[in-house]
């Protein structure tokens, strides 16, 4: 299995038609199969905008994101599904279905993969094999015991953990993560997005997070990218983000455009 | 974005607040309504102490002597009690599936579709509003007539049936459940729909596993609560021949049995108030 391949070309999202800003401007970004790459950036620079056109929840409203080749903008809604089934997204704030088990909400990573009856077994009765695999994944990310639990009863790190999982579950060719160690504490989120990079090398997948930590992008990323105000400003190595490059990416004032 | 004129204290919502004052009191004077009509006259009073007097010393036994061989009135109360039940719970079981299928088609949220092409579809747009119009519009017709008015229609079509009874507490009962439904589903928190929407499920599938389980805790409790509510009518269907718990209590109060009326009321309100913490202890494990 190869990973999935991405490119941005003039890419923007732009609300302002409906009363909203300018989400990103202009974006040229390629990213190749099987890269790893961390998106960093200030707050409301457009980095969720970004994983949202990788992971074609969302087309441009001008340029193009192709993905393996394939045009979001023109693509049916039954394209961008399939798409969609094969790449995994973790939400910044999780997206799990409360009042549901983690089990269930783990084994949902596989619906989009799943036609009709075989959907429904999956989270009704769902098949040993499911069970084993969700609980593995679950292990490897430390909450294997929170199998049964209901999701609206998990703390914020245990819900990121089952956002993260779900992800895993689906066996995509790229995983897409969004601000993944938000809620999680310091010391166990760097272990986390280390997991998160691991997977990826193993399997081949392309992996593309958002962190609001510099620090934990260079010193696990080999490409960084920056956002700063919807553009892009950075795209290289980490020993290239330093210095005034670092500072101007983060300078305080006019940090967000309207 | 409001500019311009500051925001005066009185505002809007307190205009409301005396509007809503003044029609009140416009109605209680086009009534003419008086606290001396609550004052019973002299023969008036008298029931009125032997009726309330009554509710200390409530029935066990029939008051009358009884023809034949009648069953223990305890046992008839509790029998007619049942049964008060039973025609709740059938009218229930007949509403529910249709107020389901009503209320997720009134809801927004079933017809939402995928956020990333939903500005492309062009007749995929009128469909899903002529549905979902012509289905509040049955919601409305179901709950604009009351149960009983409902009852008091198909007594004369169809007779004093079971089917009769349970029919005239299902109609109103599937638009209610149907309007309260669609409103749950559209309040329910969307970000499960969205996490299951980006494993590249269909809308449908979306809704079916993302935002129905949201819900549906609330939907259940509700559901619980109509019951309740079905019970209330059910026992006043009794009142016009159906034999629920009214029936009895509509017969001891002719006969001025007002100690038989009063054990129908416990009973009645015995029924209630045990649904109700049944109602609670369920809503605390399915609501969170």
């Amino acid at each position: 299995m190869t990973g999935t391949s991405f490119e941005l070309r003039g890419a923007t999202v732009d609300w302002t038609a409906r009363g909203g800003g300018r989400a990103l401007d202009g974006i040229d970004l390629s990213i190749g199969a099987g890269e790893r790459v961390a998106v960093v950036g200030p707050s409301g620079s457009g980095k969720t905008t970004l994983l949202r056109l990788l992971g074609a929840a969302r087309v441009p409203t001008s340029g193009e994101v192709s993905i393996d080749g394939e045009h979001t903008t023109d693509a049916s809604a039954k394209s961008l599904r399939r798409l969609r089934s094969t790449l995994g997204f973790v939400h910044q704030d999780h997206c799990l279905v409360a009042s549901l088990r983690v089990s269930q909400n783990v084994i949902a990573g596989k619906l989009g993969q799943r036609g009709g009856f075989s959907a429904f077994r999956s989270m009704v009765l769902p098949a040993r094999a499911d069970l084993e695999r969700a609980h593995e994944i679950l292990e490897t990310l430390g909450i294997g015991d929170k199998l049964f639990q209901r999701v609206d009863r998990l703390s914020g790190g245990e819900a990121q953990r089952v956002a993260i999982a779900r992800a895993l579950f689906q066996e995509p060719r790229a995983l897409l993560a969004d601000e993944p160690v938000a809620s999680v504490d310091p010391a166990r989120s760097r272990d986390l997005v280390a997991r998160l990079v691991e997977t990826a090398a193993e399997r081949g997948t392309s992996l593309v997070v958002s962190l609001h930590d510099v620090e934990l992008a260079r010193g696990l990323f080999p490409r960084i990218v920056g956002l700063r105000g919807g553009r892009l400003q950075f795209d290289g190595s980490p020993d290239e983000l330093r210095g005034d490059v670092l500072d101007g990416l983060y300078r305080l004032e006019d940090a967000t455009r309207d | 974005m409001t500019r311009g004129r500051a925001p005066s204290p009185v505002g809007r919502r307190g205009i409301v607040v005396l509007g809503i004052a003044a029609i009140g009191a416009w109605a209680w004077a086009r009534l003419g309504l008086d606290l001396d009509g609550l004052v019973p006259t002299e023969g008036g009073a008298r029931i009125a102490r032997r009726f309330f007097g009554a509710a200390l010393s409530p029935a066990f036994d029939y008051e009358a002597d009884v023809v034949g061989a009648a069953p223990p009135y305890l046992a008839t109360i509790a029998e007619a009690l049942g049964r008060t039940a039973i025609y709740a719970a059938a009218a229930l079981a007949l509403a529910f599936v249709p107020g389901v299928v009503l209320g997720v088609l009134a809801s927004a949220s079933f017809w939402g579709g995928d956020p990333a092409t939903v500005d492309r579809r062009g007749l995929g747009r009128v469909v899903p509003r002529a549905v979902r119009a012509t289905t509040r519009v049955l919601i409305a017709l179901s709950r604009s007539i009351h149960e009983l008015l409902w009852a008091v229609v198909l007594l004369a079509a169809m007779g004093a049936s079971s089917a009769t009874g349970v029919l005239a507490l299902a109609l109103p009962l599937v638009g209610t459940l149907a309007k309260v439904f669609s409103e749950l589903l559209d309040e329910a928190k969307d970000a499960g729909e969205r996490g299951v929407r980006g494993t590249g499920v269909s809308p449908f599938g979306a809704f079916l596993w993302g935002r129905i389980p949201v819900a549906l805790p609330d939907m259940a409790a509700y559901t619980f609560y109509r019951f309740e509510c079905a019970f209330r009518s059910s026992a006043v269907l009794g009142f016009f021949g159906f034999p629920t718990i009214g029936y009895f209590l509509r017969a001891s109060f002719e006969e001025n049995h007002y100690r038989e009326v009063w054990a129908c009321l416990y009973g009645l309100l015995f029924v209630v108030v045990v649904l109700e913490r049944w109602g609670a202890g369920l809503r605390r494990r399915f609501v969170t």
